[in-house]
């Protein structure tokens, strides 16, 4: 929590500062009140006085009081602004921080749970700041104070007063080591949900398609049944709370006076002007202690809040503090252009540790097309994202126009580099702003656009929407064909113009005419340009300068279509499942 | 781009919580049954602990009384034990009836959350698909889990310490005219200023907590869909971009955070303000009253305590109020998605297909996605397929395949025509 605060900037620190200061200045004001009521109290009770004189005193307080006021608004202002500066700063470094993860760390945390983090638990933490500022610090000083204004005046007071405050504070232990621990699990729980309705809401179509609502709902009801039971023993025993600290101020009032009475007695009756003192100590005493009181009746409130806080604190934490595996490199010019070089690469998911691609050795040239063909889960994704630089491989070493990828920065590795994703992303937006998605250091007009679009054979469709290029998309894309998405995302990496194309299965929803077609386009226009295409379809990759068969992660062959059909079995079957007799033999 | 896509995202939230918080809270009721009668008790429960708390004052007057009266004589020590003794007695049944209204609110407000989010999940599962265009992911999950949170707390907390606050506003002010007009006016007008910068921030803050609500709900929204598109955003060096854009909304959100902080922020310290003028007046005048021998000293010992439990309540609304206020926006997001419109409303489809023999015949099917009408999509399609019989959809790519099945499977309502299966009315079938 602490560690948090230091990232706010200089004027939250100033003013957080400055908030204290003027807590302290109000505390002394608001103190001063009771020591005039008590002079009040001895100048009725002592025949003779003036209302000159009770004027002069109302004076006083009322000076007093509006010191108080100017203090206390000022830090109720300075409080909001620090919690509200407090909360911009941590959700700006937590995205930023985000936004900068690898692929590694967002498996890690888990996109939902991130969600969250950057939303709710700072939420949290400021409601907790805006709360704090000015009850943490000024409730604890106010009860200091007030007790040793009071301490003196009298034993036997003191000593219930003593008794309250302990009994309160056991109270307040019992909630933060009974309950706190359980309001911790709440968090969980409600990341728990979360996660439940977003599968559902990303996987909607399926969810209807196998009419699984039900199953999905039941799963469901079962989290929100755990986070409903958890929730109601918290808030039950959060309830103790309030009534407890509301029947101690009072009786507390009471018993002053009650023994009050008895102490008063004390003095010989004889003795007037001391039984009086007496009596006003007891008024006096009597509003100091409702002071202490309600100090601790504040902080219960903010200790209401602390347990849900902290947990998003520590939350929060864990993302600003994660290290960041991957190392970006300094290298930014290469002496060679457009070449891929795997040596003797073996990788594994840091979440599996089970090794998926296994000693892969391979080189592309410039403007040569490399394919890779393998049945599902043989690693193919895994290999051409280890040439995005998506994971580091755990031996051996990938060199992108010679250099090892790891010496580049981020941005000479992507501007050589255009990846179509195996799933298509795409953003809410218009169709211009997902072309145009980031940075390169290819022009971005709209020429470039229409001529990314026609080149990914998307034009067709674009030009016959009203607004053209400025179509808008959903969230996700749901609201185009998904060959259509798959070529709005094509589009995206031609317009970038790199020197290295990176096709996972991206032409797998696109009907055979218009794969052919794009595929033509690139080969003509695009000459230069290497290509690494990951394919099911044989007649995708056939006329390709090399292929590379993968199974289970190790490379059963490598070679042009013909050399693979006449001596790699795998390969060969797969050519046999979907060509014909005579085009295997053509 | 970033003021386009910012654009793009801007839902159609008006700038005040569209059904009000009385609104929200009818709708409330009428959407779980049972919660009136607990409530009701609830709420009376926290009316009568307050009342006892506002007797306590006057007893306490009285031992201060007796005590004064006994300076110069002997203090009847006696009848102050009586007193004393009652008055305990007071304070602990309220004690109790306080926690037993806390006890109930939290059990039926929470059962009634569970019922809201088991609601909204279920909903998911039957708004039509253009639901998730106009609305985010995490707009949709922030609802869920956030907005029922909210007005869970709320409903629990701020509610009951509302009217009980109410209670005993209203307590004190009879009690203290009953003891003493001539105090009890001047701690009037004192807090009828109070009431007045309150009523000012109130009006002046509302429209500052929609906007931070809504600008909220665009920032996780974007939020949510840029960890989720991680790899995109990688791949395109995007993250400065993205950055930007994030910083831009972010942006948004503080200043309207600012704004609506600000005026709950000094809520607090204004009211304390206010009490402590209370006690500065009524500490003045009593004892310029008491000179004079007008009124016991007791009485302004009762009016210490009366001035506290009058003004407190004041805070205790004002930020209840700002809480309902808020709550009434998230009450708003649930109940706006609760009612969005379903695929169709299923109650009154009786017809169930018990086996399916798999006879399929799309006749005259006319279709266009609701977002773009005029695009016909499907124009007056027919076919017929019997049961075994196996049917390929091709088609050059955005021809209308999945649009074709999306409709068998009516996740969109089609324009014209009709689809059967079975022969019956896909329309009608359970
Ligand atoms: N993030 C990950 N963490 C752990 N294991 C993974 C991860 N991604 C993929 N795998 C595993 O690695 C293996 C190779 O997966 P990969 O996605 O590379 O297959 P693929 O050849 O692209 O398959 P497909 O044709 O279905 O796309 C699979 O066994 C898969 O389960
Ligand atoms: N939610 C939507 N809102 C508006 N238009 C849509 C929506 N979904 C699809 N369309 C449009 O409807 C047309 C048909 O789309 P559909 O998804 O049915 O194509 P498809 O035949 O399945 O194509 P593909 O082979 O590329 O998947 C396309 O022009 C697409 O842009
Ligand atoms: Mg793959
Ligand atoms: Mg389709």
């Amino acid at each position: 929590m602490i560690r948090l605060l230091k990232r706010m900037r200089k004027r939250e620190w100033t003013m957080a500062g400055l908030c204290v200061l003027l807590v302290l200045g109000q505390i002394y004001f608001d103190l001063r009140l009771p020591d005039y009521m008590s002079d009040l109290t001895v100048l009725i009770e002592t025949p003779g006085s003036t209302v000159a004189q009770i004027i002069n005193t109302g004076f006083q307080m009322l000076g007093c009081t509006l010191a108080s006021a100017v203090f206390s608004i000022a830090c109720g202002y300075l409080a909001s602004q620090v919690a509200a500066g407090l909360s911009y700063c941590l959700r700006e470094d937590v995205f930023n921080k985000v936004a900068d993860f690898g692929q590694e760390e967002m498996q890690r945390f888990s996109v939902p749970s991130l969600i969250t983090r950057n939303t709710n638990d700072i939420t949290q933490i400021q409601m907790l700041v805006a709360m704090g500022l000015q009850i943490i610090v000024r409730s604890p000083i106010m009860a200091v104070w007030a007790i040793v204004k009071i301490i003196g005046k009298s034993w036997t007071l003191s000593a219930i007063t003593a008794g309250f405050v302990a009994a309160l504070l056991a109270v307040m232990a019992f909630i933060i080591i009974i309950v706190l621990p359980r309001v911790r699990r709440v968090q969980r729980l409600t990341d728990n949900i979360n996660r439940i309705s977003r599968e559902n809401l990303t996987g909607i179509n399926v969810v209807h398609a196998y009419n699984a609502e039900d199953y999905q709902q039941k799963k469901f009801e079962k989290a929100s049944g755990i986070l409903m039971r958890t929730q109601l023993f918290n808030q039950r025993s959060f309830a103790l709370l309030l009534p407890s600290v509301t029947l101690s101020m009072n009786a507390l009032a009471l018993l002053i006076y009650w023994v009050g009475a008895y102490i008063v007695e004390q003095v010989p009756a004889a003795d007037m002007a001391s039984r009086i003192t007496s009596f006003s100590n007891i008024v006096v005493f009597g509003t100091y202690a409702t002071y202490v009181i309600m100090s601790i009746m504040f902080m219960v409130m903010v200790v209401m809040f602390l347990p849900a806080a902290q947990v998003s604190a520590g939350r929060i934490r864990e993302v600003l503090e994660a290290k960041v595996r991957m190392k970006e490199g300094a290298r930014t010019d290469a002496e060679e252009k457009g070449t891929v070089e795997f040596k003797d690469v073996s990788f594994s998911y840091p979440s599996s540790g089970k090794e998926v691609l296994e000693h892969i050795s391979f080189k592309v040239n410039r403007g040569e097309t490399i394919a890779f063909i393998g049945a599902t889960g043989s690693g193919k994704t895994t290999l051409v994202s280890l040439a995005a630089r998506f994971y580091d491989a755990t031996s051996g070493q990938v060199l992108i126009d010679g250099h090892d990828i790891r010496d580049y920065t981020y941005e000479a590795l992507y501007d050589r580099i255009g990846y179509v994703t195996q799933k298509a992303v795409l953003f809410a937006g218009n169709i211009r702003d997902n072309v145009l998605f980031g940075e390169s250091l290819a022009p971005r007009t709209d020429e470039d656009v229409k001529d990314a679009v026609r080149l990914a054979q998307a034009s067709e469709f674009v030009n016959k929407l009203p607004q053209g290029i400025d179509a808008p998309i959903t969230q996700g894309g749901t609201n185009v064909s998904g060959g259509q998405k798959q070529r709005l995302s094509i589009a995206r990496a031609l317009a970038r113009k790199p020197e290295i194309l990176i096709f996972d299965d991206s032409f797998s929803a696109l009907d055979y005419k218009t794969d052919a077609t794009l595929r033509k386009g690139l080969s003509e226009e695009l000459g230069d340009t290497t290509r690494m295409i990951v394919a099911q379809r044989i007649g995708t990759i056939r006329h390709a300068d090399k292929i590379v068969v993968l199974d289970e992660g190790k490379a059963v062959g490598v070679g042009t279509h013909e050399e693979l059909l006449k001596n790699c079995p795998v390969y060969r079957e797969i050519a046999m499942s979907q060509l014909s007799e005579e085009e295997l033999n053509a | 781009m970033s003021e386009n896509r910012m654009a793009g995202r801007r839902m159609a939230v008006p700038e005040k919580s569209k059904r009000g918080l009385l609104g929200v809270l009818k709708e409330l009721l009428e959407y779980s049954k049972n919660l009136k009668v607990p409530t009701i008790i609830a709420l009376s429960l926290a009316v009568a602990g307050a009342v006892l708390t506002i007797i306590g004052p006057s007893q306490l007057s009285r031992i201060a009384d007796l005590i004064t009266e006994g300076l110069a004589a002997g203090i009847d020590l006696k009848a102050i034990a009586g007193v004393g003794a009652l008055l305990l007695c007071m304070y602990l049944a309220s004690a109790l009836f306080t926690y037993v209204e806390h006890f109930i609110m939290a059990t039926i407000t929470l059962s009634l959350s569970k019922k809201m989010r088991d609601d909204l999940s279920r909903k998911i599962n039957n708004v039509p698909m253009e639901c998730f265009g106009r609305t985010s992911h995490g707009d949709i999950l922030s609802r869920v889990t956030n907005d029922v949170s909210t007005l869970q707390q709320a409903l629990s907390n701020s509610l009951p310490s509302i009217i009980s606050s109410a209670a005993q506003f209203v307590g004190c002010l009879v009690m203290m005219f009953v003891t003493e007009w001539r105090m009890a006016l001047a701690a009037v007008l004192v807090t009828l200023l109070g009431f007045a910068a309150m009523a000012l921030i109130m009006s002046k803050s509302q429209r500052y907590f929609v906007a931070r609500q809504r600008n909220l709900g665009s920032l996780n929204g974007y939020v949510e869909e840029m960890y989720s598109g991680h790899d995109g955003v990688r791949i395109s060096c995007a993250n400065d971009q993205i950055k930007k854009v994030f910083a831009g909304l972010n942006k948004e959100v503080y200043e309207a955070e600012r704004k609506s902080q600000f005026l709950s922020g000094i809520m607090q310290p204004l009211m304390n303000v206010v009490g402590n003028l209370g006690y500065v007046v009524v500490c003045v005048l009593g004892a310029v009253l008491a000179i004079n021998g007008q009124i016991s000293f007791g009485v302004i010992t009762a009016f210490i305590m009366y001035v506290r439990l009058f003004t407190s309540p004041l805070s205790t609304i004002a930020q209840g109020m700002t809480q309902m206020q808020t709550a009434a926006a998230a009450g708003d997001r649930v109940f706006d998605f609760l009612q969005e419109k379903e695929l169709s409303d299923e109650s009154h489809k009786t017809e169930r297909l018990e086996t399916v023999r798999g006879e399929v015949e799309f006749d005259h099917v006319r279709f266009s996605y609701p977002s773009n009408p005029d695009k016909i999509i499907i124009k007056d399609f027919s076919a017929h397929v019997l049961p075994g019989q196996k049917v390929a959809i091709v088609g050059p790519t955005g021809a209308g395949k999945t649009t074709m099945v999306n409709l068998l499977m009516r996740f969109f309502e089609i324009n014209s025509g009709d689809i059967r299966i079975d022969g019956v009315s896909a329309s009608r079938i359970l």
